[in-house]
Order: C-alpha cells, then structure tokens, then sequence
C-alpha cells in the first residue's frame, strides 16, 4: 500500500501529540502574553494574505495570487502578525498584494496581486513572477524533479500553475467574440480567477480549486456588465462567486481575489491566518 | 478592533483560544480534539494591537553550557 500527502485531503502539517490552543485571524499585530509558563517551544502554521485581483480599462483583469504557506518549530513569541488579504478596487492597476504573516520564526508572505494587464499574480513564495513554480517542492527536493511546488508563479499565458500556495489565472485579452478567463491553479490555497471583458459572450474564470474547499465559479454572460473572475480557496473557507463584472473575494486563509471585467472592481485577497500547537 | 475568545469544548472540555476581529465568524467550531461536542464561548477579552512585533526569544544558560577554552 502506498500514500501520498498529495492525494490524501486529510492531511495536515499539524504534529501528533500536540493540540490547536490558538487560531488567530485578528489582522495586523496583536500581542500574546498568556502561554502557559513552561512552554518555550511551539509548533505554528503560518498564512499569508492572498492577493487582490487585478482590473483593466479594457479586457479582463487577472486573478490575485494565493498567500504564502509555512508550518513549523519556533519558539514562542509575544506577538503575531496576520497579513491583511490586498483589497481589491475599480482603479485600473496591478491588485494590491496581501500582507506577510509571522509568528517567531515561522513566516510566510503574501500573495502578489494580479498584474497591470492580464497576467495573474504569482503565490507568495515563486522564484518570480512567471517562473513554473517555486525552486523547491513540497518535499524538499528539487522542484523540476516534483511536480508540486511550494509556490508556482503565473503561467503568463493560461490557468494558475499548481502548488501549495498558487497563481492567479490570467484574463482574457480579446475584447470581441466568446471568451473565457483561466481558472486559478489548485492547490492547498489558491489563486483566483481571470476575467474577461467582452462585448460577446465571456466567462471569467473560476478560482483555483483547493484542497480543502472549493473556488467561486467565474461570471458569465454577453457583454461587459460579466465576466468577473471567481475567488481563489483559502485555507479555512470557499472564495466567493464573481458578481457581474466584479471579481468574487479570495477565501479567508489567504485566497487570491478573482479579477475583474472592464472596469469593475477586483476581488478582494482572503485575510492570512495563524495557528499555535503545544 | 480584535478580541480573544476563550471557549470549552462541550464533550472533554478543551480550553482553546481564537483571536479574531470583532465581527468575523469563529474559525474552529467543533472541538478539535475529539470532534465531537461545539465550543462554548466561557469569555472575551479585548485584546492589544501593537504596531511592531517584539520576539521573546528565551536561551538560558544551562549548569552543562561551560566555556571552551
């Protein structure tokens, strides 16, 4: 018999033995003082904000991309910062990117925002912007010989790459006839959904389909009033449904916003979170 | 504004902690230890928002820890 963390939903970074005491969501920095005394080493899973999806004058925006994920020992600490998800707007610019989320030694950044055009942004942690994935895998090894990266980057032409975190997917660049936005890539969290802004028919792309919960559809109809693109998955929530032209808001636990059709407003990225075991 | 919710799980009584902003929806519902009972809320406390992050990083001699000479 064999397993795989891959194909197994149930999987957890979360270590035996140990019990969730704290999940913090509150964003910004707050302070904790009240670990029992002892206790100088904890285990934390640390998300980052997703990043908000982008829009455009004309044609569709890209998708947000996922925050950052990272688990591990640190010792304990008297603060902890959760990364606000990138808010995303009507102004036609690349999405705001989420914020980076730390407790002690354990980090991980926000996703970037979809890009000033089409392209989607990339998950925090991709060596650039349109690099396939991170350097790593999930694993440790090389990514080039794994196929699942820490982080992918924007595909620069098509759907979000997988990965733990992953990209947005990018809009669509026609602006006549039936288009189709790309989806975000799956993964654990993930990016949201390009959009489209035509005058025929268009379907903006739906978010990245996550392991734990589901990305929002994208919009579809005849003309630039559709074609929003869907949110990403976070990683303790669905992403929400476009909207019309707007982009639907990445799930909470770091989800990329779906971008948005012409000159509609981009989904919001999905506010990172922490969680503390001992 | 953020504010710590202390609670106790309903079936083993689990003390478990989330802090989160005023109005968003708890995280964890079911105890997450045995998965069986619902968390009960027991109180809440608002809590401190600093602007800079402050690491307590605790490293202790210990009477083994002796200089190299």
């Amino acid at each position: 018999m064999s397993a795989s963390i891959y194909s197994n939903s149930q999987f957890t970074d979360s270590p035996y033995g140990l019990k969730l005491q704290r999940t913090i969501t509150a964003t910004g920095t707050t302070s904790i003082t009240d670990i029992p005394a002892g206790i100088q080493r904890v285990y934390a899973i640390v998300i980052g904000g997703g990043g908000a999806g982008s829009t455009q004058t004309t044609g569709g925006g890209g998708g947000g991309g996922a925050g950052g994920y990272s688990a591990g020992w640190t010792y304990i600490s008297t603060s902890v910062t959760v990364g606000a998800g990138g808010t995303g707007t009507s102004t036609s610019a690349a999405g705001a990117s989420g914020g980076s989320s730390i407790y002690g030694m354990v980090m991980a950044g926000g996703g970037a925002g979809g890009a000033n055009g089409t392209a989607g942004g990339a998950a925090a942690g991709a060596t650039t912007v349109t690099a396939v994935t991170s350097s790593v895998s999930y694993t440790g090894a090389s990514a080039s010989t794994n196929t699942i990266g820490y982080a992918s980057g924007s595909s620069g032409g098509g759907a979000g790459l997988a990965g733990v975190s992953t990209s947005g997917g990018q809009g669509a660049t026609g602006v006549t006839g039936t288009q189709t936005g790309n989806a975000g890539g799956r993964g654990l969290i993930t990016g949201g959904g390009g959009a489209v802004g035509t005058s025929g028919t268009g379907t903006g792309g739906a978010g990245g389909t996550g392991d734990f919960f589901a990305g929002g559809t994208g919009s579809s109809g005849t003309g630039t009033s559709f074609g929003g693109g869907g949110g990403g998955a976070g990683y303790t929530s669905d992403g929400s449904n476009a909207s019309g032209k707007n982009g639907g808001n990445g799930g909470s636990g770091g989800g990329g916003g779906g971008g948005a059709s012409t000159a509609g407003t981009a989904g919001s990225g999905g506010n990172g979170v922490v969680y503390i075991y001992y | 504004m953020a504010i710590k919710y202390e609670y106790s799980s309903e079936c083993c009584s689990h003390y478990y902690i989330e802090t989160r902003n005023n109005d968003d929806a708890q995280v964890i519902t079911k105890c997450n230890i045995c998965g069986q009972g619902e968390y009960i809320e027991t109180s809440r406390t608002e809590i401190e928002s600093i602007t800079e992050p402050v690491y307590q990083a605790v490293v202790e001699a210990q009477p083994e820890d002796v200089a190299v000479e």
